[in-house]
């Protein structure tokens, strides 16, 4: 039997630690979320008394989260329509064929990946309100799009990067188009790649602040994050309502990462970005 | 390589790139350019823009508010810098010595929430009637001269796993050939932390460390959801104070000159990482 020395205990000690301290927020919003008002003024610390989900309908039906929920759905999934559109082609294009400018679109691209939306909101404000494009889906889309374009790229492009070329010349030789021969050869090799980047595109379009905050100022239009950065003022005595929107807020990027968390991981820790 | 040159046609190049890169320029290149050029003009959205010169600079800089939020932006920096990657490190560290690897995804898990939750959480817990602060008889967001490090200690929450992630990903990647060798040699924990694993990973450190100091002047969400700048001015961040000041207070040119400060902390970043990329320490 292997003697477990104080320094491996201790190392677990701290990991338990670590565990604790992540989950401990988690513990105090979902039981604060299951209790009454009174009960949660009169103990916010202990668990509650009974699973009542009389918040998460009043979260969901009486703060307007119903109608942002529609709202986030449709804009995470047009950006990831706009992203499948424009970042593909280009990764693509980056990671196999040759042009004049390709390394320096590269770089520019890794230093967009860094450009604080707080350069460019100002002007693209006053630009978009003359085009109609404050108050509009399309307008908050496109930005999405041209704001997560270079990272999809570059990470798309570093899973594109990897599939064989004999694999594409056979393609040509048999008469296949670039278009055919990206779909029917590149796209199902790079598809982990694809997925991975569409996570996390969605996760980005649904968490977003700064930009529906700015460009949305219409009740019926925002989405989530703004609905529940709101919460507070009209709700503000209520905590166990604004603990139950925070996490029907959350629950669907939870359930996406439940059950690709792995992809979550490699496309955003991985070497994509530096690749 | 028979495929690639018969690539060569510009045309089929074009339609490849052009639509990614027409979205890019219209709503980032030519709306980033006009922000460096209204820092120099006088306009409040409405009127025709007036030429000032460097008067808006001008008027920041004399303002402590600017100063304020220049201060804060620096402290959030140095803690981001040591805090959230010395528990990173550790913890990467210690699940490599345990094999825990199903803590991972645990630790990772609160930086795919939105940070409107995750600062609602912590407002709640530090709330001094309705929260625990009433336990600690503590006011963490009301207080001015704890307030900032309060909202910092809720973002490190949403962040240190993620480094963790990204430092563990990188210890995978050392050749578990150096480990045993130590092993052989006697080394103890600590020595294979400090002399195997840190060497190891530099690059990532390095690489983590520049993207802080990028991530660290655009930081808006945690401040405008925990505080929206106060107490006082004492949370302000550069980037709250350029939102208020464009959208409140319609004094655009002023914004768009702290946008431009904001971008030149960017760029020193990204000069950084170029200038340790060419001096051959592997970015």
């Amino acid at each position: 039997m292997k003697k477990v020395s104080i320094s491996e205990l201790a190392i677990s000690l701290v990991l338990i630690i670590f565990l604790l301290y992540t989950l401990f927020p988690m513990y105090i919003a979902i039981s604060a979320s299951f209790k009454s008002g009174f009960e949660l003024f009169s103990d916010p610390l202990g668990l509650p008394n009974n699973l009542n989900f009389a918040n998460y309908v009043k979260a969901f039906t009486e703060t307007g989260l119903n109608r942002a929920y529609i709202n986030s759905t449709i804009l995470s999934l047009g950006t990831c329509v706009g992203i499948l559109l424009t970042a593909i082609p280009i990764s693509y294009a980056l990671a196999k064929m040759e042009f004049k400018g390709k390394n320096f679109l590269m770089g520019y691209f890794f230093f967009c990946t860094t450009i604080p939306p707080q350069l460019f909101i100002v002007p693209l404000y006053f630009m978009f309100s003359k085009l109609g494009l404050v108050n509009s889906y399309f307008g908050l889309i496109i930005i999405y799009i041209a704001m997560w374009t270079p990272f999809s790229t570059l990470l798309m492009r570093s899973y594109f990067v990897k599939v064989p070329n004999e694999l594409l010349e056979a393609a040509v030789v048999d008469g296949a188009t670039k278009w055919k021969a990206f779909w029917k050869v590149v796209f199902p090799v790079a598809k982990p790649g694809v997925t991975t980047t569409l996570l996390i595109v969605i996760m980005w379009s649904w968490n977003n602040l700064l930009l529906p905050l700015t460009f949305i100022n219409k009740q019926e239009l925002i989405p989530v994050t703004v609905a529940v950065a709101m919460l507070e003022g009209k709700w503000s005595s209520s905590w166990e309502i604004i603990m139950a929107a925070s996490i029907l807020a959350s629950l669907p990027l939870i359930i996406l990462f439940i059950f690709s968390y792995r992809n979550f991981i490699e496309g955003l820790a991985g070497t994509g970005l530096k690749g | 390589m028979k495929y690639k040159n018969k690539s060569k046609n510009i045309f089929s190049v074009g339609i490849f790139v052009f639509p990614a890169l027409f979205i890019n320029i219209f709503v980032i290149l030519i709306p980033a350019i006009i922000t460096f050029i209204l820092a120099f003009f006088e306009w409040d959205g409405l009127n025709v823009p007036q030429f000032v010169g460097i008067k808006n600079f001008v008027t920041i800089f004399s303002e402590t508010t600017f100063f304020n939020a220049l201060l804060n932006n620096c402290i959030w920096l140095f803690i981001f810098l040591t805090l959230p990657v010395i528990m990173g490190l550790i913890s990467a560290e210690f699940l490599r010595q345990t094999k825990w690897n199903f803590l991972l995804p645990v630790f990772f898990f609160p930086t795919i929430l939105p940070i409107v939750v995750v600062g609602l959480i912590w407002k709640f817990i530090y709330h001094p009637i309705r929260g625990l602060g009433k336990y600690l008889n503590v006011v963490i967001l009301g207080d001015p001269s704890i307030a900032l490090y309060g909202i910092a200690f809720a973002n490190i929450w949403a962040w240190w796993g993620f480094l963790c992630v990204v430092f563990h990903s990188a210890i995978q990647g050392i050749s578990k050939e150096l480990y045993e060798a130590a092993t052989l040699d006697g080394a103890n924990k600590w020595q294979e932390f400090r002399y195997i694993t840190i060497p190891q990973i530099v690059p990532t450190l390095v690489f983590m460390e520049i993207m802080t100091i990028i991530w660290s002047f655009l930081v808006f969400d945690w401040v405008w959801v925990m505080t929206q700048g106060g107490p006082a001015g004492s949370t302000e961040l550069l980037a709250t104070l350029l939102y208020k000041k464009s959208f409140y207070s319609y004094k655009v040119g002023e914004a768009s000159a702290i946008g431009v400060i904001i971008s030149i902390f960017g760029f020193l970043g990204i000069s950084l990482y170029y200038y340790l990329d060419k001096k051959g320490v592997e970015v």
